[in-house]
């Protein structure tokens, strides 16, 4: 049996404690299948990189299980099969850009050789050739992003999790980043990537999940969601907005 | 095996993103003036001359150890934490100790070049005043003894990194991580007096009848005292290889306990 | 010039002058309010807290304060009304200058400079603390136990100015057991172990003394007198030595030893007084009534 790429499973996340206390994950439950281009959206401050940061096990849930490629995280081993990029990609700023792909690369357990042939293309994949050996602290912000979605792909797992991974880039830079993950689908790989830009999510995902304010509001194929000729846009703020009258914050 | 493997790779990705930060070499810098000054300083006395040198090279070093232990490597930790950086690290196949034990060689060997770099510009002006003004040095005077006492003062460092780590590891903002470790700092660097005051002094106020309570102080905070060894070196004192071997016996056990319970700690951490 | 410029050149102006006249008023204010403590605060700590805030830098704390001490010592240039500068002893605040070196002992008791600026000065007039300056030099000689100078310093001053000899005899003998001490150390605190051969001894002492005295500090000048002094006692003792030998007995005065020939005269008395020589047959410089002085009795 394969078991689906991400499986979490009515997990709850509570931050702070007594007066300060905050819910900010209310009993999410959704599944990954393999291979598929998953999205993940929602307003500022739904909860989406939490939910990313429990699946990489840099949070730890209050309540509810998550699995990753079948592996329980916290209990399991499954890093060197995922790659990450974060919403904010920070780097060690006086490494180049090659150190701080050899670095993730022979953390993941590639061995040298492999890595001194797939830096370069990688880099000149993401347009980042002429900075290949340029300190990461001169980059820009784009720049780094780039270079963080090298960095994911370094070691070239089977499960992508990206954290807005069109911040901060420019439409070039979107348009890089967009054929990307298509090229990853059509290699088999699963991306799982958060977003609050429509656009991107119409284009890219099989399927969708929308938070907000910590509950998951809907979860399910993207066609189903957009049923009826309307817009992901119109379809998207409908719901939030019956969030809101719902539950008032 | 994959352990060492990203030690060392954590250990070397520290040690060149310290070497390279501009705050070592200011800090460097300065204290290669501080060394150059150690000859005008030294002339300003007319009795041992050599005690003097020492003395002021020894410290130079100390005084940059501290400072890259306490700016440098408190930096990247907190830049780790506070921006995310450690996500880089932790989003592959690496184990909290991995990467608590790598940090800790990575900006060891840093403080090591320093004290090497120092310690260097340290012997060659007291190897000055010995050619230049031979009768104002001790007659005990020995370059190994020298030597031992920047080994001594290194080991020192490497034990304030730890006890760094460990307050990183559990602290919840980098400037209260600083302040539990200079405070540290302070109490360790006087260990050795207050035991000795308490035991040995009849007049030790509200310390009395509590010296149980400093000696077990004593043995939970590092005993620093016991790493300065300028007065040693200054003075040609006896210093054995015996106490040298037990002094890093010390350094090691005790930077390994504290790096255990960072481990411990920093599994705790959330990185949010 | 545009509007903008003019503004900051405006507030640039306004602002300065602000700060030139604080700054100016501050400084006259201090100026007019001098107040010359008796006691320097900064250094006036108890000796473990000394300790304690100097941490592992000892060493260096110590050297500043004996630097500092050194400071507070010597001359200064003043100006003078009429024009021109003169050369004037400071104002000398010896409780503060022995807690410096109290200071920099405690916290490097080994430290040679403070030991022995310490015996450069604080015994002598116008400190007159010679009880401090053994204090001093019985913790330096304790830490150095390479170094016979301490003691020697020590034996010095039991007997220049406690008038000790027995006391400096043992002092010497103890400086004598350190390694590489000279020899005359040991001749001469036997001798005064002994009470006898005072003088030869203390000629020795004067001159071991004024071999490593700073013609600078207090006291050099006394020393070099009293060194004169005592080779014009022994010039007088040989000659009485030579008397006894002849005659049998110790000539009745001075008088009587010019006259027998073995004296062509008496030498010169640098603090311009006559030798005494009394029934005993010790010859005093300084009292020409003979009086001897009672032990302990500091002397000049």
């Amino acid at each position: 049996m394969t078991h689906p790429a991400i499986n979490i499973n009515c997990v709850s996340k509570i931050f702070g404690s007594g007066r300060k206390r905050n819910r900010v994950l209310h009993d999410i439950s959704l599944a990954v299948s393999r291979g598929e281009v998953f999205g993940f959206l929602g307003p500022n401050g739904a909860g989406k990189s939490t939910t990313i940061k429990l699946l990489l096990h840099f949070l730890r849930p209050d309540s509810g299980s998550l699995r990753v490629l079948g592996h329980l995280v916290g209990q399991e081993e499954f890093r060197h099969r995922i790659g990450y990029l974060s919403e904010f990609p920070f780097f060690y700023d006086h490494l180049t850009a090659r150190e701080t792909l050899l670095l993730s690369g022979r953390l993941s357990g590639m061995n040298k050789a492999s890595l001194q042939k797939r830096i370069p293309l990688l880099l000149e994949r993401m347009n980042l050739s002429t900075a290949i050996d340029r300190l990461v602290g001169g980059f820009s912000k784009g720049m780094k992003q780039r270079l963080g979605m090298a960095n994911s792909l370094i070691h070239d797992p089977e499960l992508l999790i990206f954290d807005e991974p069109m911040s901060g880039l420019d439409p070039l830079g979107r348009h890089l980043i967009k054929g990307l993950i298509a090229e990853l689908r059509s290699q088999g790989k699963t991306v799982f990537f958060s977003s609050h830009i429509l656009s991107d999510i119409e284009d890219l995902c099989d399927r969708i999940g929308i938070i907000h304010r910590g509950r998951l509001l809907y979860y399910g194929g993207l066609a189903e969601f957009v049923a009826g000729g309307a817009h992901l846009e119109e379809r998207f703020v409908e719901v939030i907005e019956e969030a809101d009258h719902a539950c008032p914050a | 095996m994959p352990a060492l493997r990203n030690l060392w790779y954590l250990a070397l990705a520290t040690y060149i993103e310290g070497i390279r930060h501009k705050a070592l070499w200011a800090i460097v810098c300065l204290a290669i003036v501080l060394t150059m000054a150690n000859v005008f300083v030294a002339q300003l006395f007319t009795w041992d001359l050599g005690k003097v040198s020492v003395e002021f090279g020894l410290s130079a070093v100390s005084l940059t150890g501290l400072l890259l232990v306490f700016f440098l490597g408190m930096k990247i930790m907190a830049d780790d934490l506070e921006r995310n950086r450690i996500s880089l690290i932790m989003s592959r196949p690496v184990a909290g100790w991995h990467y608590i034990v790598g940090k800790f060689f990575g900006l060891g060997v840093i403080l090591l070049t320093a004290a090497l770099i120092l310690g260097g510009g340290a012997v060659l002006s007291m190897w000055y005043v010995t050619w230049q003004f031979p009768a104002y040095v001790p007659p005990q005077f020995s370059w190994l003894v020298y030597g031992m006492a920047l080994g001594s003062q290194w080991l020192g460092l490497m034990m304030m990194l730890a006890v760094s780590m460990l307050c990183f590891s559990f602290a919840s903002q980098p400037f209260v991580a600083l302040l539990l470790a200079v405070s540290t700092y302070f109490l360790g660097q006087n260990m050795e007096l207050l035991r000795r005051v308490v035991v040995e002094n009849a007049h030790a106020g509200i310390l009395i009848g509590q010296e149980k309570v400093v000696v077990a102080l004593s043995w939970v905070f590092p005993n620093l005292s016991l790493f300065d060894k300028k007065a040693v070196a200054a003075y040609g004192l006896a210093f054995s290889g015996q106490e040298f071997g037990l002094l890093v016996l010390y350094c090691l056990t005790y930077s390994a306990l504290l790096l255990f319970f960072a481990v411990q700690l920093f599994k705790r951490k959330e990185l949010a | 010039m545009s509007t903008g410029l003019v503004r900051n050149i405006a507030l640039c102006v306004f602002l300065g002058s602000l700060y030139v006249a604080s700054y100016h008023t501050l400084l006259s204010y201090r100026a007019d309010h001098v107040v010359r403590s008796q006691h320097s605060s900064s250094w006036n700590l108890p000796p473990l807290v000394l300790q304690v805030l100097a941490g592992e830098f000892k060493g260096l704390v110590a050297d500043l304060m004996v630097l500092e001490a050194g400071a507070r010592l010597g001359t200064e240039v003043v100006r003078n009304p009429q024009g021109g500068f003169r050369v004037v002893p400071k104002q000398y605040d010896w409780p503060t200058i022995h807690q410096l070196f109290v200071g920099s002992q405690t916290l490097d008791p080994a430290f040679a400079q403070t030991y022995t600026l310490a015996q450069g000065w604080l015994p002598w007039e116008p400190a007159w603390m010679v009880a401090e300056a053994q204090d001093i030099l019985k913790i330096a000689a304790r830490n150095r136990p390479w170094d016979w100078r301490p003691l020697h310093d020590m034996g010095f001053n039991e007997y220049y100015f406690r008038n000790r000899p027995g006391e400096a005899g043992k002092l010497y003998l103890e400086a004598a057991k350190t390694p590489n001490a000279p020899s005359f150390l040991t001749i001469l605190g036997s001798r005064l172990a002994q009470k006898g051969g005072e003088t030869e001894s203390a000629i020795v002492i004067m001159q071991s003394m004024l071999a490593t005295k700073d013609k600078e500090e207090p006291g050099y000048a006394d020393m070099v007198q009293r060194l004169q002094a005592l080779e014009g006692v022994r010039v007088i003792e040989k000659a009485v030595g030579k008397y006894e030998q002849a005659v049998g007995r110790n000539p009745g005065s001075l008088v009587e030893l010019i006259a027998s020939g073995l004296l062509e005269s008496l030498p010169s008395n640098p603090y311009k007084l006559e030798y005494c020589m009394d029934q005993a047959g010790i010859i005093y410089f300084d009292r020409p009534d003979c009086r001897k002085p009672p032990p302990g009795e500091t002397g000049r």
